[in-house]
C-alpha cells in the first residue's frame, strides 16, 4: 500500500529530476544538483514538490541539503517541515539533531541513548576509532556521509514504462474504416510492447484526435487479461460503432492513440491461460463471449448466477456482475442428491389448495392455477429450517417431490411446524 | 399397551462444538418424554456420562453409560459396555487411542476396536448412503456381547429407501435394526445454538457456512409415540431398542474405588498400621505427654476412620507427605480432614487441635457421606517433584490428574456466539471489554452506551445464544493438582488422556465426576508462600540459630498481630492483598482464629451476602450478638451470629431452609459452575421459602443466599482458612521479627504475591533493613544476607534481580568467582559470558567493585566483541584489547540512573523515579502520597504515582481500585464505574498516573476518590531522555506490580 503510494510518487517527480532513489522509511531521495536551474532557484523548486505531494493529498516534509544522509536527517529531526541546509556547513547545523536521524538501527540508537550520546552532536565529539570499535564500521559511517565526508551512492529508480501506441495521419481521415483499420495496427502495436514486457492490461483507452484539436476518447473494460491483438482491434471496433464517430460534418482526425492503463504482471495468469487454452478453451471462449456482451451491452448488464450455499431453493443461486463472475466449470453440486437445485423455479411459492393429507404424508391431490392436479408418487419428507440468522421466522418448511398423473413433477411444501390443522400447501418449483 | 421406547444415539456438549445439549438436560427431557432408558454416547469420550449418571438417579429413568466410538477407517459405533470388564476394555481403548493422539483427539483403528469389543453392546451407525457398510462383517465377527445397526432418520427426502436398504443389510448379517433419534439437542430449539457451534468448529461465520450446517432441527429426543409414527411400517426397530437396552446391565455405579494398598508392612491391616503410625507421630508431637483431649479426639477419629473404611485414604496422603518432608519439601494440607487430630499428629497440618477450637467438626461426619477432603499445599518450585514421585509410585496405569472442565464464561461465550453471528470486531471488544468492566451481563442500558443497538437483531440473537452457550464445556484441561490413585489398573476404571504438559496424564473426569463415584483424590497443589516460609526457616536457622517448624513458631505473639492492626502485611500471606490491608485495621485481629475469619471475610461469599459490616459491628460492641435462632447458634457460635464461612452457608441450607445434605451439595456446585440462570433461581426459591417457612426473616434468608451466590466457584470453609491461618501467622512472625530475613525469602521466592521486588525492597528498608546491591563480586544468584557489623545482617541482592541475565550465565559467574574478577575481560573470559548478560550487568550497576559505574560500565562492556569469549583466544591471549584514547561520555543524570536500574533491576535503591519530576508534579498540581495520608475527610486533593496494582473485583461491581505509588509512600484510589467508563485507556494504560479527587477516611482507612485522572507516563520518558525527544525508540519502562 505504502510503497505503492510513493512508486506514484516518484513517478510524479520524474519531471523535477531523472534521478530517484528509494530511501529508508517511506521516503524518497531527489538529487536535484542538476535541475535547480531550471526551475528558478531552491525555494522554487521546494514550492513545486511541495505542492506536487499537497496535491497528492500526501502530508510530506523536504529538507534540501548537501547530502542524503544530511537531508535525510532533515526530514525526521528539523523543526519546519521544509528545510534547507546551509551549503556546506557539515555537521554543525545537525548537532542537535538526535542520532536517530542518522539511519542507524534502532538497537544502536538504544545503546547511545543510554550511553548519553543522544545527539549528533555528541556522537561527533567521541574519536572514530572508539566509536567503531563499539558500534561498527556502518555508525561511523553514517556520520560521515552525513557530514559529507563519505560518498552515498545511490540506487536510482529506472525511467518508468508507458505502454501506448500512436499513428499520425499523413491527411486528415474522415472514413470510419480507415479509423478501424488504424485501431487495429494500432492494437497489434500495443500488444507486442505489452507481450515483451510481459505485461497485460484489463483497460484500454483509445483516444481519436480531431482536427480541431478536441479530442474523443473511449474507455474499455476487459475480462482478461491478455487478449490477442484481433481480439483487442474488434472489441475497439465494437466501442467505435456504438459511440459512432465522425458523424459531424466536416471533421476529421488527424491521430489516433491507444493506452493500455492499469497494466499487470502477467505471470500469474499465464499458467491459467495455457491450460485453459488445451482443455478445449472453454474458459477462454467463455471470457470471449463476456467481454463481446459487456462492451456491446456495458458491464453492468452482463450477469452470470453464482452458486450460494443454501438449503433453502430459491437461495440456491444468486447473479452477480459476469466480470467478476465465477468461471463457467464451477458445477451447481450439492453435498447431497436430494438438494438438486430444481428445473424451474417459480418466482414466488404460490399457495394451493390440497386434500387434507394422511398424518405427516403428502396430498392426494392439489388444485393449482384452476387446475386439479392429482398426485401419484411422492417421494420425502425433506425437511428444510429456515435461516434463522437473518431473522426470518422460527420453523421450516417440509418438502415433497410429487408427480402427477401426466408424470408431471412439481416441489411441494408445507410449514413445519404446521401453522393450522389444515395446513397451506405451496408449489415451488418445476422439477426433472 | 403403550408405546416405549429407548434412546441410543444421544450425545450431549461433551462431544465439545457438536452437542448443543448438557448431559443432565438430555437425560430430563428423556425422562419428560416417558422413554424407557437413555444412553449417552459422545464422540470418542465418556467425559459427560457421569453427569448424566446423577442426572437419571434423581429423574428415575435407567441409564446406559457409552461412547461413540470413531474409528480412523470405519463407521461410527456407539459402544455400551455390558459388564464391569466390558466398561475396562473401552476405557481402555480409549486410552489407547487418546495417549497416541495430540491433546483433544483420539485416534485408533477398527482392528483396536474390534480387539475390545468383547462384553460389549455396538450399534453401527450407517453412513447417509448405506450401500456398502464397511467394516460390518468385521464387527459382527469380533466377539462382542450384541451387534445392532442404527437407522436413523435423515429427512431429507430419502428416508424411507435408505430404511429399507438398512433393513435389508441387516437381515443379510442377521443384526437387529434399532430406531434411534441420533441426538444431538434435547429440544428442537438448540437448533441455533447448534448452528453457532459449527460455526465456531468449522471456524466461519453463520452466513458462509452453507451446507456445513445442518439442514433442519430434527435431530432432538423424541417419544416412543412419535417414534413409532415416524417409523411407519418398522416399527419392530422402535421396539428392538428397548430389548437392546435391557441387555446393557452396567452402571456406574459397579465403578467401586480400591485404595492403592502397598504402603501396608507385613502383618498389618491397613487401620492397624494408620493407628499405629498416628500413636507414634502424636508421642513425637507432644514431647510432653499427648494431652487428654487430644488424645480423645484421636481416638474418636479413628474409629470413625474404621467404620468408614477411610485408613486407606489417609495413608496415601501420610505417603505423599513423607516423601515431601523426606526431601526437605515444606507442605501443608488443608480441608475438613485436613484438620482432624489424626492429621495433626501425621503432620499433614500444623493447626494444633488443642489450641485451636475450630467451630466444625474436624472431620467428616459419618451422616453426611460425604467422602473426606484433603488438598495438600506444597512449595510451588517444587510440587513437580511430588507429582513425579506419585507417577513413579503408582506407575501411570494407576495413577492420573483429574480433568477440569473448562466451560464457556460470559466473556468467550460472548466472543466466540458474536464471531460465528458475523458481529463486528469493534462490537466484539467493546462486549468483552463491557463484561469485564462491569462483572455482569450487558444490559440495555449498557449496550446503549456503548453505541450499540439493543434491538440489532444480530446483536440481540447474539447474546440470547451466548447466554445458552455459557456454562458449556469447551474442552477439558489438567486439574491443577488433583490426583487418583488406585488399587487396579486406573484406565480400566476411566479413560486417560495427555494433558498439554509433557509428562503429565490426565483422565476423563473432574472432581466432581469423582466425588459422585465415591473415587477419591488427592489434591497435590503448589503454594508460593510454602516456598518463601521454607526458605525463611532455613535462613533463620543459618544465620539466627534458631532451627524452627511450621509448628513451633512462637504462638500468639502480641507484638505480630499489633503490627497486623497497623496492615503492616506487605508481603504477608493472603493479607498483603489491598482489600485485606484496609480491614485489618477494622478487624483488629488479636488470636488465631481472628486469623482464620480474616482470611475467610474478605471475600466474594461474605461480601455479596452484606455479612462484614454486621460481624464488625457485633465484634466492636455497637450491636448486640444474636443468633437468629436457637438452631443456628451452634452454627453461628464462633462467629458471633454472622455466616461466614461456607460451611455455615451449607449448614443453613440444611438446618434453617429444610435442604437435605445431598440438595445442599447440589446446591453448593450449582454456583460452582455458570450454570444456567433457572437452576439458580429455582434454588434461591427454595431456600428462602425454606427460611421464611421456619420463621427467619426474608431479609436474612435473601442475604445467606446471596453469600452462598458469592462464594460460587471459590467458596472458602473455615476448614481451609484454618491452615491458610497458620501460614498468615508464620509468615507476619517473620516480618515482624526477621523482615530481612523474610524479604530474603520473598525476594528468592518470586514470582509470588501480590508484590514486585520494588516494592518488597522498599517495605525492608523501610523496617530497618540494610539493603545492599547487585555486584559481581559480591552477589550470589539468590539473594543472600551478610553480616553487617554487629546488627542484623544486611540483605544482599542477587544476580536473579538482574533481567534478562539467564540463570545459568549467573551461575558461572558465582562459581568462577573465587577471589574475585578485577576487570570487565576477565570477568568475560573465566564466566564464558556473553556480550547481552554483560550489558545486563552493565545496566544493573553490578560493576561497582570494579569502580565503573552506569554509562562507564556499558561503555566498556560495548567495547567487547559479541558472542561468548573463544577459549583458545582467551589462552593465547588473542583476544585482549589495545588501548584507546578516554572518551568522554556525557554525566548521567540521576532520574535517568534511577529509571535505568527499576529498566534493568525491577527496582532501584537510588531513589524514587517520582522525586525527579517532582518538580514538573508540582507545576501540574499535584502533591504526594503522604500529602493524601494527612488530609482531612473531605478535602480535596491531587496525587501521582506509578500504578502498582490495578484491581476490579467482581464484587465490587465495575469499582477499580488502584494503588499508586510515589517517593513518599502509597495512595489508594477507588474509581467509581462512571469515572472508569470515561477514562478507561488511561486507566489501563498508564504507567504513571495523576488522579485528582476527594479523600475519604473511615477509621484508619484512608482512600482518595478520583474524579479525574490523568496518563502522566511521559513525564517518564521525559526523565529518561531529557536533552532531545526520541521519536522511534522505545522507552525503558519499569515493570509495576501485577495489573
Amino acid at each position: 500500500m505504502l510503497a505503492e503510494r510513493l512508486a506514484r510518487l516518484a513517478h510524479a517527480c520524474w519531471r523535477f529530476t531523472p534521478r530517484i532513489a528509494l530511501a529508508p522509511g517511506d521516503s524518497l531521495f531527489l538529487d536535484v544538483s542538476g535541475s535547480i536551474g531550471l526551475f528558478g532557484g531552491e525555494r522554487r523548486l521546494l514550492r513545486k514538490v511541495l505542492a506536487e505531494l499537497e496535491e497528492r493529498g500526501e502530508a510530506g516534509r523536504i529538507c534540501l541539503a548537501d547530502t542524503p544522509g544530511a537531508a535525510w536527517a532533515g526530514t525526521r529531526a528539523a523543526s519546519e517541515p521544509v528545510t534547507i541546509l546551509a551549503p556546506d556547513s557539515g555537521l554543525e547545523s545537525m548537532s542537535a539533531w538526535p542520532v536517530e536521524a542518522l539511519r542507524l538501527d534502532a538497537e544502536d540508537c538504544g545503546l547511545l541513548r543510554e550511553l548519553g550520546l543522544d545527539t549528533i552532536g555528541a556522537l561527533g565529539g567521541i574519536p572514530p576509532e572508539s566509536l567503531q570499535a563499539r558500534f561498527g564500521a556502518g555508525t561511523a559511517l553514517r556520520l560521515k556521509q552525513a557530514a559529507g565526508q563519505a560518498p552515498e551512492p545511490l540506487d536510482y529508480l529506472p525511467p518508468p514504462r508507458t505502454f501506448k501506441a500512436r499513428m499520425e495521419f499523413e491527411s486528415l481521415v474522415v472514413l470510419r474504416q480507415a479509423i478501424a483499420a488504424a485501431v487495429a495496427e494500432l492494437a497489434v502495436r500495443l500488444c507486442d510492447q505489452l507481450a515483451a514486457a510481459g505485461m497485460g492490461s484489463r483497460r484500454f483507452e483509445l483516444r481519436l484526435h480531431r482536427s480541431d484539436g478536441k479530442c474523443v476518447a473511449y474507455g474499455l473494460r476487459t475480462a482478461r487479461l491478455i487478449q490477442p491483438a484481433p481480439q483487442l482491434a474488434e472489441l475497439l471496433d465494437e466501442k467505435l460503432q456504438a459511440g459512432a464517430p465522425g458523424r459531424e460534418r466536416g471533421v476529421g482526425y488527424d491521430a489516433v492513440s491507444l493506452v493500455a492503463r492499469d497494466t499487470e504482471d502477467v505471470m500469474a495468469e499465464q499458467a491459467d491461460w495455457l491450460s485453459g487454452a488445451s482443455a478445449g478453451n472453454l474458459k477462454g471462449d467463455f471470457a470471449r463471449l463476456v467481454d463481446r456482451l459487456c462492451s456491446r451491452l456495458g458491464a453492468d448488464a452482463v450477469r452470470v448466477p453464482t452458486p450460494e450455499d443454501s438449503y433453502l431453493p430459491e437461495r440456491r443461486w444468486r447473479f452477480v456482475s459476469a466480470l467478476d463472475g465465477p468461471p463457467p466449470e464451477h458445477r451447481f453440486e450439492a453435498p447431497h442428491e436430494a438438494m438438486r437445485a430444481p428445473l424451474l423455479l417459480l418466482e414466488q411459492a404460490e399457495p394451493v389448495e390440497a386434500a387434507a393429507a394422511a398424518a405427516g404424508g403428502p396430498p392426494a391431490w392439489i388444485r393449482w392455477r384452476r387446475k386439479r392436479l392429482s398426485l401419484r408418487r411422492a417421494q420425502g419428507p425433506r425437511r428444510v429450517l429456515a435461516e434463522w440468522w437473518r431473522g426470518e421466522e422460527r420453523g421450516g418448511r417440509e418438502y415433497w417431490l410429487v408427480e402427477d398423473e401426466q408424470g408431471r413433477s412439481l416441489c411441494l411444501f408445507r410449514r413445519q411446524p404446521p401453522a393450522d390443522e389444515a395446513s397451506r400447501w405451496y408449489v415451488q418449483a418445476l422439477a426433472a | 399397551m403403550r408405546p416405549s421406547y429407548a434412546e441410543l444415539a444421544a450425545a450431549s456438549n461433551y462431544s465439545f462444538l457438536r452437542g448443543a445439549s448438557h448431559p443432565a438436560e438430555m437425560v430430563a427431557r428423556a425422562a419428560e418424554l416417558g422413554l424407557a432408558a437413555i444412553g449417552l454416547a459422545d464422540c470418542n469420550s465418556v467425559a459427560g456420562v457421569v453427569r448424566a449418571h446423577v442426572a437419571a438417579r434423581e429423574a428415575g429413568i435407567s441409564f446406559l453409560p457409552g461412547a461413540r466410538l470413531q474409528p480412523r477407517d470405519g463407521p461410527d459405533v456407539l459402544c455400551y459396555p455390558g459388564d464391569r470388564a466390558a466398561w475396562g476394555r473401552l476405557c481402555r481403548l480409549l486410552t489407547l487411542g487418546k495417549r497416541r493422539a495430540a491433546k483433544g483427539e483420539c485416534d485408533f483403528s477398527l482392528t483396536e476396536l474390534c480387539a475390545h469389543a468383547a462384553g460389549q453392546f455396538l450399534l453401527v451407525v450407517p453412513p447417509r448412503n448405506p450401500n456398502d457398510i464397511p467394516g460390518l462383517s468385521r464387527l459382527t465377527n469380533a466377539g462382542a456381547g450384541q451387534v445392532g445397526l442404527a437407522a436413523p432418520l435423515c429427512f431429507d427426502g430419502r428416508d424411507a429407501g435408505r430404511l429399507k436398504r438398512l433393513e435389508a443389510i441387516a437381515g443379510q448379517w442377521s443384526i437387529p435394526l434399532v430406531a434411534v433419534a441420533d441426538a444431538w439437542m434435547h429440544v428442537p430449539d438448540r437448533k441455533p445454538l447448534a448452528d453457532v457451534l459449527t460455526c465456531v468448529r468449522e471456524g466461519v461465520t453463520i452466513d458462509t457456512a452453507g451446507f456445513r450446517l445442518e439442514a433442519n432441527a430434527e435431530r432432538h429426543l423424541r417419544s416412543a409415540q412419535e417414534m413409532l409414527g415416524l417409523y411407519e411400517g418398522c416399527g419392530h426397530a422402535v421396539a428392538r431398542s428397548l430389548e437392546f437396552a435391557e441387555d446393557v446391565r452396567f452402571s456406574l455405579d459397579e465403578l467401586r474405588y480400591e485404595y492403592p494398598e502397598e504402603q501396608v508392612p507385613e502383618g498389618y491391616s491397613r487401620q492397624e498400621w494408620l493407628e499405629r503410625l498416628t500413636w507414634e507421630s502424636a508421642a513425637e508431637r507432644y514431647p510432653e505427654g499427648i494431652p487428654t483431649r487430644v488424645r480423645e479426639m484421636v481416638s474418636r477419629e479413628l474409629k470413625l476412620i474404621a467404620e468408614l473404611d477411610y485408613a486407606p485414604y489417609f495413608l496415601t496422603i501420610y505417603d505423599l507427605v513423607r516423601h515431601a518432608r523426606k526431601e526437605g519439601i515444606l507442605c501443608q494440607g488443608r480441608g475438613s480432614a485436613a484438620n482432624s487430630a489424626v492429621c495433626f499428629c501425621l503432620g499433614i497440618t500444623a493447626v494444633d487441635p488443642e489450641k485451636i477450637d475450630l467451630l466444625f467438626e474436624r472431620f467428616i461426619s459419618s451422616d453426611r457421606g460425604e467422602p473426606p477432603d484433603i488438598d495438600v499445599d506444597f512449595e510451588h518450585e517444587r510440587r513437580e517433584e511430588v507429582i513425579q514421585y506419585v507417577y513413579r509410585r503408582y506407575g501411570r496405569e494407576r495413577a492420573g490428574m483429574t480433568a477440569t472442565v473448562i466451560h464457556y464464561r460470559p466473556r468467550s461465550a460472548l466472543r466466540e456466539t458474536g464471531k460465528a453471528l458475523g458481529l463486528p470486531h469493534s462490537t466484539l471488544d467493546a462486549l468483552a471489554g463491557r463484561i469485564w468492566g462491569a462483572g455482569g451481563w450487558p444490559d440495555e442500558a449498557r449496550l446503549r452506551a456503548l453505541g450499540l443497538d439493543p434491538e440489532h437483531p444480530r446483536l440481540k440473537a447474539a447474546l440470547a445464544l451466548a447466554a445458552e452457550l455459557v456454562g458449556f464445556p469447551r474442552h477439558l484441561s489438567q486439574h491443577p493438582g488433583g490426583m487418583i490413585m488406585t488399587s487396579g489398573r486406573l484406565d480400566e476404571a476411566v479413560p486417560i488422556a495427555n494433558a498439554a504438559m509433557a509428562d503429565r496424564t490426565m483422565i476423563e473426569w473432574d472432581k466432581n465426576d469423582l466425588d459422585d463415584l465415591g473415587m477419591l483424590k488427592v489434591d497435590v497443589l503448589a503454594l508460593g508462600m510454602l516456598t518463601c516460609l521454607r526458605k525463611c526457616l532455613d535462613l533463620l536457622a543459618r544465620h539466627h540459630g534458631r532451627p524452627l517448624t511450621l509448628a513451633s513458631i512462637p504462638a500468639e505473639d502480641p507484638e505480630v498481630y499489633d503490627m497486623l492492626c497497623r496492615a503492616d502485611a506487605v508481603g504477608v500471606f493472603q493479607v498483603e492483598s489491598r482489600a485485606q490491608m484496609n480491614f485489618l485495621p477494622r478487624m483488629r485481629p488479636r488470636c488465631f482464629y481472628d486469623l482464620v475469619i480474616e482470611v475467610a471475610i474478605v471475600r466474594p461469599g461474605p461480601i455479596q451476602g452484606d455479612m462484614v459490616h454486621p460481624y464488625l459491628r457485633r465484634r466492636h460492641g455497637k450491636e448486640p450478638v444474636e443468633f437468629p435462632s436457637d438452631e443456628l447458634r451452634r452454627v453461628l457460635a464462633n462467629t458471633l451470629g454472622v455466616p461466614l464461612f461456607q460451611e455455615q452457608a451449607m449448614r443453613i441450607a440444611v438446618v434453617a431452609a429444610g435442604f437435605s445434605p445431598a440438595q445442599a451439595d447440589a446446591l453448593r456446585r450449582s454456583m460452582a459452575t455458570f450454570r444456567n440462570t433457572g437452576t439458580v433461581k429455582a434454588f434461591r426459591e427454595r431456600f428462602v421459602a425454606g427460611m421464611t417457612g421456619r420463621g427467619y426473616s426474608l431479609e436474612f434468608a435473601e442475604r445467606c443466599f446471596s453469600q452462598i451466590e458469592g462464594f460460587g466457584e471459590y467458596g472458602f470453609p473455615e476448614s481451609h482458612a484454618a491452615s491458610f491461618a497458620i501460614l498468615v501467622y508464620a509468615s507476619a512472625w517473620f516480618k515482624r521479627h526477621y523482615p530481612e530475613v523474610f524479604a530474603c525469602a520473598l525476594l528468592n521466592s518470586q514470582p509470588m504475591g501480590f508484590y514486585a521486588p520494588a516494592q518488597i525492597v522498599r517495605d525492608a528498608r523501610e523496617h530497618g533493613v540494610n539493603v545492599l546491591s547487585v555486584d559481581v563480586n559480591s552477589s550470589d544468584v539468590d539473594c543472600t544476607l551478610t553480616p553487617d557489623g554487629g546488627g542484623r545482617p544486611a540483605l544482599r541482592l542477587g544476580l536473579r534481580q538482574v533481567r534478562g541475565l539467564g540463570a545459568a550465565a549467573a551461575g558461572r559467574l558465582v562459581a568462577e568467582r573465587e577471589s574475585g574478577y578485577a576487570d570487565i575481560p576477565s570477568l568475560r573470559r573465566r564466566a564464558v559470558l556473553d556480550k547481552g548478560a554483560l550489558r545486563c550487568l552493565a545496566r544493573a550497576d553490578a560493576f561497582s567493585s570494579m569502580e565503573l559505574t552506569g554509562r562507564r560500565a556499558l561503555w566498556e562492556v560495548e567495547r567487547l566483541p559479541v558472542g561468548r569469549p573463544l577459549p583458545l583466544f582467551s589462552v593465547a591471549g588473542l583476544d585482549e584489547l589495545p588501548d584507546e584514547e578516554s572518551a568522554q561520555l556525557p554525566v548521567e543524570p540521576p532520574g535517568e540512573r534511577v529509571l535505568r536500574d527499576y529498566g534493568a533491576l525491577g527496582l532501584s535503591l537510588k531513589g524514587h523515579p517520582l522525586a525527579f519530576v517532582r518538580a514538573q508534579l508540582g507545576e501540574l498540581g499535584y502533591g504526594t502520597a503522604a500529602m493524601v495520608t494527612e488530609a482531612g475527610h473531605g478535602d480535596l486533593c491531587a496525587a501521582a504515582g506509578l500504578v502498582l496494582v490495578r484491581q476490579a473485583p467482581q464484587s465490587a461491581e465495575g469499582v477499580v481500585f488502584l494503588t499508586l505509588e510515589d517517593e513518599t509512600g502509597v495512595v489508594n484510589v477507588v474509581v467509581w464505574r462512571d469515572v472508569f467508563e470515561r477514562n478507561r485507556d488511561t486507566l489501563m494504560s498508564s504507567i504513571l498516573l495523576g488522579v485528582r479527587g476527594e479523600v475519604q477516611r473511615e477509621n484508619d482507612v484512608i482512600h482518595l476518590v478520583s474524579r479525574r485522572m490523568e496518563d502522566l507516563s511521559d513525564l517518564l520518558g521525559a526523565l529518561a531522555s531529557s536533552q532531545v525527544a526520541a521519536p522511534h525508540t522505545a522507552r525503558l519502562s519499569p515493570r509495576l506490580g501485577r495489573a
